[in-house]
């Protein structure tokens, strides 16, 4: 019975001891080596912390093997992680810290400096021959990981996910695109993004291998091309800019293409008018759109490309995965099956999150009783997010209901945008917009003092990652307010066009 | 060239800071949205060709860079 995704380490582990489970450009590590190292590592948490259980545990490190290392030493210690992203401004990293209160920190170079917690260099772990396992009476409701991603208030929210949602997510992931140990996936998801979950856990699961792509060749696709072809990837599962970025170049017209089997997509739509340039190039892969958010486990609809479209027609999200459903539920919170009703996409399964760490009120916001269900306790998660069927039964995505955007790929809550913007020294009142035409973020704000643009700018770059910063910013007199006395965004908006 | 492959990047971004030797990677001025733009620029307003092979990390790491391979691209 599975009950603990390190039992999929230990059986892949057991069958494939010597199989490179995990590379990036400087190190890899086989089965055998991951399992050994976990082992190493649960034992140096125990040694510093003494007997702890389903506590958080920071990973401070750049991307790459030894995240995994040590994402698996604290599995295997009956903890759950939480990656803490190097690249993110110091604030940052500051406020998700503290919501995290982690018992320890693991690192590889450089010990985290700021909040009293236990560092652990997981190059200095010893292997003490204890005869029993941490993990084996943990249960699969226990949390295995906490993503943070963009909160509205500008404090990132936690997503806690318990091991059987990615177990459900990995058996699905078996079931539908048949990974096995000749998979050779190519990573493209940073970790703390739960598209990675994919090429992690199935690649645990199946006895796969995966290869860490250096981040910097999504710029230089020459570089991309020669990584994929040296490692022989043949599965990607990346976000659609990687894709587009690439269909856009033109390399795949000048070069010979890396031979690929697979080529799924998540997090944001997949424009037709790029996927049919790689379609071309791949008449006998599999393309398949996937699509979910962090809080249901990475996906819960897809649709696997088995039609023509036109450039401009956009690609259906799909149907619903095995052992997931989808509800779409009007404004009156009714069910919405008639094509082209809109409705808000809401899911019921095991693979919805745990919530939101240490946040029950917005935990209660999102996971609620499902409106239709009179009879007993049952969560469903509301995304936000808008859709309608189409005349094949198929979902599509429309919009979000919120703030919320989508933004090469990352999910950006503008709020973010606006708590960091007001609290620069000078600005009095701010509010970040999408230019959905033009694909960029503008900020509008108002100022007494001499601040610049620039000025702004370099206090942003301080403050959010780089895929938050504005590519506009715009001072204004004074803020446009509507009838109730908040910013009046449709205004602004307005204003954005010219 | 110099001031040509600055005058485009500023277009690109008109808020960053950077000098001639500024790694224009390492400091998030460039990514490989904006690295196609300031391509597609180069290409069009300088009337010079850039074949995929210098499109390297080696040869956008700076200004002056960037500047030295157009200027050999161009024969000059």
């Amino acid at each position: 019975m599975i009950t603990n995704v390190f039992q999929y380490l230990e059986a892949s582990a057991d069958r494939y001891p010597d199989k490179i489970a995990f590379a990036d450009s400087e190190k890899s590590v086989s089965f055998g080596e991951l399992r050994e190292k976990a082992y190493a590592i649960a034992d140096s948490i125990y040694e510093k912390c003494g007997e702890i259980k389903n506590e958080p545990v920071g990973v401070y490190m750049y991307k790459g093997v030894d995240c995994l290392i040590a994402f698996m030493g604290i599995v295997c210690s009956g903890n759950f992680y939480s990656p803490i992203d190097r690249h993110s401004p110091k604030a940052r990293i500051d406020r998700i810290v503290d919501t995290l209160s982690p018992k320890a920190i693991l690192y590889n170079d450089e010990p985290f400096e700021g909040k009293e917690s236990i560092c652990i260099d997981i190059n200095k772990t010893e292997r003490f021959e204890r005869g029993y396992r941490y993990y084996n009476d943990n249960i699969d409701t226990d949390p295995l990981y906490v993503l943070f991603t963009s909160g509205s208030t500008g404090q990132p929210k936690g997503v806690t996910i318990s091991h059987r949602g990615v177990i459900d997510y990995a058996e699905w992931l078996y079931d539908t695109f048949a990974f096995d140990e000749t998979t050779v996936f190519g990573n493209q998801a940073p970790f703390y993004f739960d598209n990675s979950i994919l090429d992690i856990y199935s690649t645990l699961r199946n006895a796969s291998t995966t290869y860490i792509i250096p981040e910097r060749s999504f710029t230089f696709h020459k570089d991309l091309f020669a990584f994929l072809k040296d490692n022989k990837i043949n599965t990607i599962f990346w976000v659609p800019s990687a894709l587009v970025s690439v269909a856009n170049s033109g390399i795949l017209d000048r070069e010979e293409v890396p031979k690929l089997d697979k080529i799924l997509f998540c997090g944001e739509v997949m424009p037709n008018k790029q996927l049919n340039v790689w379609r071309r190039h791949y008449k006998d892969a599999l393309f398949a759109n996937l699509y979910g958010p962090t809080e249901i486990t990475d996906v819960c609809t897809y649709f696997i490309v088995d039609r023509e479209f036109a450039d401009d027609e956009p690609l259906p999200i799909g149907f619903a995965c095995k052992n997931t459903d989808i509800i779409v539920l009007n404004d009156k919170d009714e069910k919405v099956t008639a094509p082209k009703e809109k409705g808000e996409l809401c899911v019921r399964g095991t693979c919805l999150s745990m919530g939101y760490f240490k946040d029950y009120e917005k935990t209660d916001k999102a996971f609620v009783q499902n409106p239709l269900n009179k009879f007993y306790h049952e969560m469903i998660y509301r995304t936000g997010d808008i859709v309608e069927y189409n005349e094949h039964g198929e979902l599509m995505y429309l919009s979000r209901k919120d703030f919320q955007i989508k933004h090469q790929g990352h999910r950006i809550e503008l709020g973010e945008i606006d708590t960091a913007g007001g609290s620069i020294e000078g600005v009095n009142t701010c509010c970040a917009l999408y230019d959905d035409v033009n694909k960029h973020i503008v900020f509008f704000y108002v100022s007494d003092t001499d601040i610049t643009d620039k000025g702004i700018y370099r206090e942003l770059k301080n403050r959010v990652p780089g895929y938050m910063l504005p590519s506009k910013i715009n001072r204004l007199e004074n803020m446009p307010l509507n009838i109730n006395g908040k910013i009046d965004r449709v205004y602004l908006k307005e204003l954005m066009k010219g | 060239m110099k001031e040509e492959i600055t005058a485009f990047i500023q277009e690109i971004n008109e808020y960053e800071d950077f000098e001639d030797d500024t790694d224009l990677f390492e400091n998030g001025i460039l990514d490989s949205l904006t690295l196609v733009l300031l391509i597609n620029n180069i290409e069009e307003r300088l009337g010079v060709f850039i074949p995929e092979e210098v499109v390297t990390l080696e040869n956008f790491a700076t200004v002056n860079k960037i500047a030295g391979m157009v200027s050999s691209l161009k024969g000059e």
